[in-house]
């Protein structure tokens, strides 16, 4: 909060600094201008292209190369992939695993993160720097010997096997964001509210809770689609039992026509699109940037 | 009490530290060991559905590591990870920069939409940003048609090349880039750069000499994070990648999973972690001194 | 008097390390019902880390803290009957002004209509009912810090503990926002602990001011008392102005500095002090400081020339050079024009040795006071001569 109060007062300042800034002599005006043009376009391109492409390609009929535009639009694929027996199932399966996942690692990793903030741990950054570069191992290789582990746990092929590997992936900003943001609550805010009666818990969930909340937010979105997007070790883990919506696209990348890839694409894209409206905020607000600094 | 209280803050930590050390850190020492010549114990499961494994009586052989290096597929996509690690970082280091650096300079309504643009990939799934990347650039894509409407048929493809994975990560770890360079800039007050250029500093120089080495932690972040990304990717250049060189997490997946040798995969994930470390390094020791200093200041 | 001290604040011999740091070492302190009692001191100086003993929010490592003849050392915070503001005031972003007030009491059950009516008696007294439903990020930093005393003040505690609370405003609004502090702590009638290393602020709004330095308590006395008598070497530097130079005492008045420049002051019971011939550190404030124009009488040993005036508006600060290393401030009236040279005298000084006050001179009845090992009662009988109140 002080933080945002310091950025608008400096506003001004640099509001007043912009055009001074511009009437430099060094290039021209126009030139510098179309440059940033181009720039911005070139950079809507590289990054919207692709998935418009995408789109455009889930309602194509038929569309031969060189034409600009498809010669037919359809919606036959939609119904296709709709019709698509395991497709119902593989949607249904994503979206029992990403909300588990989510909340498992959460309960794992928030008292944690809290701990890490503001309790002396000996050895934190030691250990928060441990936690990330083990991490860092090759999924494939962590992938061949961890197979002994859980067919030694009898977790291969299981619905707690899937979410257990989905949940590596998400320990450490599920561990590091939630950190960062509990460490900028102010210490104070939680002392004037000890000050005026409020225990320990309560000072947790009144104060420090909500004013860490966008940082726990973003981690938990981050973890949602990490789990929705994890198809590697779902594939080795699940098979043949569950097949997630990335499992499925990798086999229809390669057994089906775009059109048919595109839709589900575009379907698959949908969670994740209405996820990041809802945390873009908070995301654009630094609480993921402040993760990687603590 | 005071024990008491100790304990339980040990306790808070613990959850996620042992989760990754059974699960991760564990496994990770059976590999190890693995590639060292042992196939019994934990590895039996393993060795049982390998091939051209190797064996050691002794304390440990290191036949598969030599094996490996020496074969010439391994050292191509041990060059292909190399070089696209390089390329990529460089790029999103110089993207994102620019960016960030816009939107900082101006406060415009542009500068912040641009930001926000380019964090968009975040949060596509990485089997569905290569897929439409791949359609993007390949024959038949927008780019081959674009370039035949305006008179050049001959306009050459990417698909299934290097330069693709390249141009495929770029477009996946930008977001991070752009967030953390921009996060940090934010934190940096407009008259460290305007001092700078009262004293007389080109813009070019104020920036290199003022904002680059006080925003340096974050950009030491973006080049580690985004090398070891690009290093250990496996659906990016599995999806828009050629089979031959290709990066070593498909290598690796393609020795376990077509060739069924386990051992020398390993071998491959044990080279990749050693150069992921490797580009570690620099955020380690950078997030080690920005907090010395910070503690100083505080004392 | 002594039945109503028990009411009050008793701090006995509070120690506190951090780190390996003696923070505080061993304070003891006692404030009367309804008496402000600053805390002043350099940063570093431990007065911060007592108050947060005070406040509950650490734990001595030894001493004991009493309000109201009840021992709070071991209680925490949230049941201690005081009440802080913070430095950066601490109100919480996520909850609206009224919010931030009410919290208190809701957390004591009240009926929702007390509630009401007692956050808008507080809001009112601090003057921002229009307020009451922003959010303290959209206020001014002196709304919120209206705010942060609104919040403490509504839960009637019988300490209000005040950490720097005027640091963050700029200065005009600081001598509004401390007399407001003032007026409405006497009204209230509410025991308070002031914490503040600005002299001005501590002078101004307190009954007495407990004068800090590396853990101790150097001095504590009513704000007269502290200016016109100053306990220590210490006190005298860091309290007002005040002119410091190692003197000897001689007939009619001292030699000062490396130079041994005679200074006349009119004291007879000085001469006493010269018996050992050992130095001194020889204090006097710049009020206390006589120059005149030497006019004929050039051949006087104690002649020097003003170096620099400085015009402060009501009076003028000038810096008069009687010898080659030795100088020597003065406060004299905005109208003095003096140039050419000049005769200085001192009318009043203190004399202190190994950091201890040792004697203190009154000229206006022509006796001095031994200071020895008592010390006087509450400062009774040292009125200034001077109007000290305008200076700083």
């Amino acid at each position: 909060m002080r933080v945002e109060t310091v950025a608008t007062t400096e506003g001004p300042v640099l509001t007043a600094e912009g055009p001074a800034t511009r009437r430099r002599p060094r290039g021209s005006f126009g030139g510098t201008r179309l440059v940033s043009i181009v720039a911005v376009v070139l950079l809507f391109l590289f990054i919207f292209g692709p998935l418009l492409w995408l789109l455009v390609w889930a309602f194509v009929g038929v569309w031969h190369y060189p034409a600009l535009l498809p010669q037919k639009w359809s919606l036959s694929w939609w119904r296709q992939v709709f019709n698509y027996p395991s497709l119902a199932r593989s949607v249904e399966l994503s979206f029992l695993f990403a909300p588990t996942v989510t909340a498992l690692s959460a309960v794992i990793c928030l008292p944690a993160a809290y701990a890490f903030a503001r309790f002396r741990i000996p050895g934190r950054r030691a250990l928060m720097i441990i936690l990330f570069s083990v991490n860092a191992f090759p999924k494939i290789g962590l992938y061949i010997t961890i197979a002994t582990l859980f067919y030694a746990l009898n977790l291969m092929g299981t619905f707690l096997g899937v979410v257990l590997i989905q949940l590596l992936g998400t320990i450490v900003f599920m561990t590091w964001i939630p950190t960062a943001a509990f460490a900028a609550v102010p210490r104070s805010l939680e002392e004037a509210a000890r000050d005026v009666g409020a225990s320990r818990l309560r000072t947790f969930f009144t104060v420090t809770l909500p004013l860490a909340a966008p940082g726990i937010f973003v981690a938990m979105v981050l973890a949602f689609l990490a789990s929705l997007d994890e198809a590697q070790g779902t594939f080795l883990v699940g098979i043949p039992n569950y097949v997630t919506m990335p499992v499925q696209m990798y086999s229809l990348v390669s057994d089906y026509p775009p059109e048919a890839a595109a839709v589900f694409a575009v379907l698959l894209s949908v969670p994740s699109v209405v996820l990041m409206l809802l945390v873009r905020k908070h995301v654009m607000g630094g609480s993921l940037a402040r993760g990687f600094q603590v | 009490m005071r024990f008491l209280r100790r304990l339980g803050q040990l306790l808070m930590v613990a959850p996620p530290i042992l989760v990754i050390g059974v699960f991760v850190g564990f496994p990770i020492a059976i590999s190890a060991i693995y590639t060292l010549g042992h196939l019994g114990g934990p590895n039996s499961a393993v060795s049982a559905i390998g091939l051209h494994q190797v064996s050691t009586k002794g304390l440990f052989t290191l036949k598969v590591y030599k094996d490996v290096f020496a074969e010439r597929n391994f050292q191509a996509s041990l060059v292909a990870s190399v070089w696209v690690t390089v390329v990529s970082v460089a790029v999103v280091l110089v993207l994102s920069w620019a960016i960030a650096l816009y939107a900082w300079r101006t406060r415009s309504r542009l500068g912040r939409a641009l930001t926000a643009l380019a964090v968009v990939p975040m949060f596509i799934p990485v089997v569905i940003a290569s897929y439409s990347i791949l359609q993007f650039f390949s024959y038949g894509g927008f780019v081959k048609t674009v370039a035949s409407a305006l008179g050049m048929p001959h306009f050459p493809t990417l698909g299934y090349s290097l330069q693709l994975v390249v141009i495929a990560e770029i477009w996946v770890s930008v977001p991070f880039g752009v967030l953390m360079i921009s996060s940090g800039l934010g934190g940096i007050p407009p008259s460290a750069f305007e001092a700078a250029r009262d004293v007389g500093a080109s813009v070019v120089r104020a920036t290199w000499k003022i904002l680059v080495p006080m925003n340096l932690l974050p950009t030491v972040i973006v080049t580690c994070f985004t090398g070891i990304s690009v290093l250990g990717s496996f659906t990016v250049p599995y999806l828009v990648g050629p089979t031959t060189p290709t990066l070593l997490g498909p290598e690796a997946t393609e020795t376990f999973q077509s060739f069924a040798e386990p051992q020398q995969a390993e071998v491959m994930a044990v080279a990749l972690f050693g150069l992921s470390i490797i580009v570690a390094v620099p955020y380690i020791w950078a997030t080690y001194r920005a907090n010395r200093t910070s503690r100083a200041q505080a004392l | 008097m002594s039945a109503q001290n028990t009411q009050g604040l008793e701090i006995s011999n509070l120690m506190k390390r951090l780190g390996d740091n003696a923070v505080v070492k061993g304070i003891s302190l006692t404030a009367r019902r309804g008496e402000l009692v600053c805390l002043l001191g350099p940063s570093g100086c431990g007065k911060t880390t007592t108050l947060r003993m005070i406040g509950g929010f650490l734990s001595p490592d030894s001493g004991s803290i009493s309000l109201g003849g009840l021992d709070i050392t071991e209680l925490p915070p949230e049941r201690r009957p005081t009440a802080m503001v913070f430095q950066n005031y601490a109100l919480w972003p996520h909850m609206t002004v009224y919010k931030n007030v009410a919290f208190g009491l809701r957390l004591r059950r009240l009926p929702k209509t007390e509630i009401n009516d007692r956050v808008d008696a507080v809001l009112k007294m601090v003057n921002l009912v229009h307020a009451k439903d922003r959010h303290p990020g959209a206020l001014s930093g002196g709304e919120q810090q209206r705010v942060a005393l609104a919040r403490a003040l509504v839960l009637e505690p019988q300490l209000l503990l005040l950490d720097e609370p005027l640091s963050n405003l700029d200065a005009k609004l600081r001598v509004e926002v401390r007399e407001e502090i003032r007026e409405i702590q006497q009204r209230l009638a509410i025991t308070t602990v002031f914490v503040t290393h600005d002299q001005d602020e501590a002078l101004s709004i307190s009954d007495r001011i407990a004068v800090m330095s590396g853990g101790r308590i150097e001095q504590y006395s009513d704000p007269d008392s502290l200016y016109r008598r100053p306990e220590s070497r210490f006190v005298a530097g860091f309290v007002g102005s005040m002119n410091i130079l190692s003197g000897r005492i001689v007939a009619g008045g001292i030699t000062l500095g490396p130079d041994g420049v005679f200074i006349p002051c009119d004291d007879a019971v000085l001469a006493n002090y010269g018996g050992d011939g050992g130095e001194w550190e020889v204090a006097f404030r710049l009020e206390d400081v006589d120059v005149q124009s030497a006019g004929g009488l050039t051949s006087l040993p104690h002649r020097g020339s003003v170096a620099r005036q400085v015009s402060h508006g009501h009076f003028k600060e000038v810096l008069v050079e009687v010898g080659e290393h030795t100088s020597i401030r003065a406060y004299l009236g905005p109208d003095v024009d003096l140039s050419g040279p000049v005769v200085v005298s001192v009318r009043r000084l203190l004399l202190y040795r190994d950091g201890a006050l040792c004697y203190e001179s009154h000229p206006a009845s022509g006796r001095g006071q031994p200071t020895g090992g008592e010390s006087l009662p509450g400062g009774a009988g040292l009125t200034s001569s001077s109007p000290s109140g305008s200076l700083r």
